[in-house]
């Protein structure tokens, strides 16, 4: 029971901005200091956002919008991590494929957004493709740092128990990368979430994003801020999911 | 005593090119060590100890010279000589079995002979109770004596110790001195010890080879032959405390 109020205390202690927010954005708009065209009832954006759970339609949208990110993320983390090594093992590939890398990297990939849909149209490929151009390098360039930092002693050791290169990169390596590929992840997440809302508002037919710009443009703000609170709660489990995967998979790294 | 692990350092040369020209780590070192001997290699920082050390570990090319193990040459490293660093030597993603289990590995011991093997070297450095633990949340002094556990358990003959108390606080450096006495008389391996600290040079060593400041020459041999376990209030003891700190403190220098 104490341990209950406790863990309550701890999350009213960890919320409590949000909880004056609004408190605050219920006053002014329950009195009308805020008028109806600046911000819509709090209680009619949970009374949207319970309506349109419960119908399924804004659960269809989250899906979809989640789907997108995680799909990305995921293929992201694979492409980024084979090129973390690549480039990062091999001096000559390092020349050779890492100038291009932080190149495309420097360029605003939201500036290319028209063409992708020109060259993928609208479909999920698309989705895919855009935020995969911007979660690839915080989690190819986490993998190749970590393996510059890979501690010397720790390879010299499993030379010297008489391990080949090839076992040392599954025994030391990897392992000693696995947090920076973490940490990658992390960074990669609100840079998804942001690039997939900002596709869905230039051309989608489904997800939050889209949900979000046509709700504006109709001037529906309850509509758009269950769109918006339902963003925010999608970052936030996806950043609490790559670090439980964090915490799974380096468990000595307390 | 051991028949294995005799080694002969000759003629080592060893430099590192930086931006402009090379920095001359060691010249012409050549000293021996004999089969199961304990030698430390003592000198001001930055002389090229631990670099020797490597070098024998066969880590690190010679610009120059050669270094014998038994009458072949090291070309690399291998499993008949371990090295124990400073700090952080265990893999820190394994508990402190997995770490004893990585090294049977390479030499085909598994399944239950590697496990009956773990289970003595852990008892024999009184670490049996803290097997499933992440070197993370053991001491340094147990950190330590695992690695040196990890070192031991897949029978290199010769030993090479690259400051391993050099992170310890004062009364756990005591101990773990007293008690690396006891092991190497138990598991009568050669024994190279890099060290600043004069106090382990006397207390350990049979023989220490005193290097000069950069770059590392030898500036003398000092042969130790004092009585195991040492008594600091033996007279010869403080005697050869008193060279050792002689001849290096010539060589010591505010930088």
């Amino acid at each position: 029971m104490r341990r209950v109020s406790r863990a309550l205390l701890d999350g009213v202690l960890y919320f409590y901005p949000l909880f004056i927010l609004a408190a605050l954005w219920e006053i002014g708009t329950a009195f009308e200091l805020i008028g109806e065209d600046v911000l819509p009832r709090l209680d009619y954006v949970f009374a949207t956002l319970w309506r349109g759970l419960g119908d399924g339609e804004l659960l269809w949208h989250t899906g979809v919008s989640l789907f997108r990110v995680a799909g990305g993320m995921v293929i992201a983390c694979l492409l980024g991590v084979a090129f973390g090594l690549w480039t990062g093992l091999s001096k000559r590939w390092d020349a050779y494929l890492m100038p291009l890398l932080v190149g495309s990297q420097a360029f605003p990939r939201s500036a290319l957004l028209p063409l992708f849909i020109v060259w993928l149209g609208l479909g999920e490929t698309q989705k895919l493709v855009v935020i995969v151009s911007v979660a690839f390098f915080p989690i190819m360039i986490n993998t190749y740092e970590g393996l510059k930092r890979v501690n010397e002693a720790h390879v010299w050791a499993a030379r010297s128990m008489g391990y080949s290169n090839r076992e040392i990169l599954r025994l030391v390596k990897i392992p000693s990368i696995l947090p920076y590929i973490i940490s990658g992840l992390r960074i990669a997440v609100p840079m998804s979430v942001t690039m997939m809302v900002v596709a869905e508002m230039v051309g989608a037919y489904s997800g939050l994003g889209q949900l979000v710009i046509i709700a504006g443009q109709t001037y529906e703000l309850a509509r758009m801020f269950a769109g918006i609170v339902l963003l925010g709660l999608m970052g936030l489990l996806l950043d609490s999911a790559v670090e439980a995967l964090g915490r799974w998979s380096t468990p000595w790294n307390r | 005593m051991a028949t294995q692990g005799r080694l002969a350092v000759e003629s080592v040369s060893k430099s590192y090119p930086v931006r402009e020209g090379a920095v001359v780590a060691l010249s012409d070192v050549t000293f021996e060590v004999g089969a199961g001997q304990f030698v430390v290699l003592i000198g001001p920082s930055g002389c090229g100890k631990s670099t020797l050390l490597h070098c024998i570990g066969g880590f690190v090319e010679l610009t120059d010279g050669k270094i014998r193990l038994d009458d072949s040459d090291i070309r690399g490293p291998g499993p008949d000589r371990g090295i124990v660093f400073q700090r952080e030597a265990l893999f820190p993603w394994m508990t402190v079995e997995d770490n004893l289990r990585a090294a049977l590995r390479p030499k085909g011991i598994t399944g239950g002979g590697a496990e009956e093997l773990i289970d003595t070297y852990l008892k024999a450095v009184g670490l049996g109770e803290s097997r499933r633990l992440y070197p993370r949340e053991l001491s340094g002094g147990m950190q330590q004596r695992a690695a040196i556990a990890r070192t031991l358990i897949y029978q290199p003959s010769v030993l090479l110790l690259d400051e391993p108390l050099g992170a310890l606080d004062a009364q756990t450096r005591e101990l773990m001195k007293e008690w690396l006495v006891g092991i190497w008389l138990k598991e009568e391996k050669t024994v190279v010890y890099v060290t600043h600290d004069l106090d382990e040079a006397v207390f350990l060593a049979q023989k220490v080879v005193v290097l000069s400041a950069r770059p590392g020459r030898v500036k003398r041999i000092v042969d130790v032959n004092l009585r195991y376990p040492r008594d600091r209030r033996d007279p010869r003891y403080e005697e050869k405390r008193e060279l050792l700190w002689k001849l290096i403190r010539d060589e010591v220098r505010f930088d």
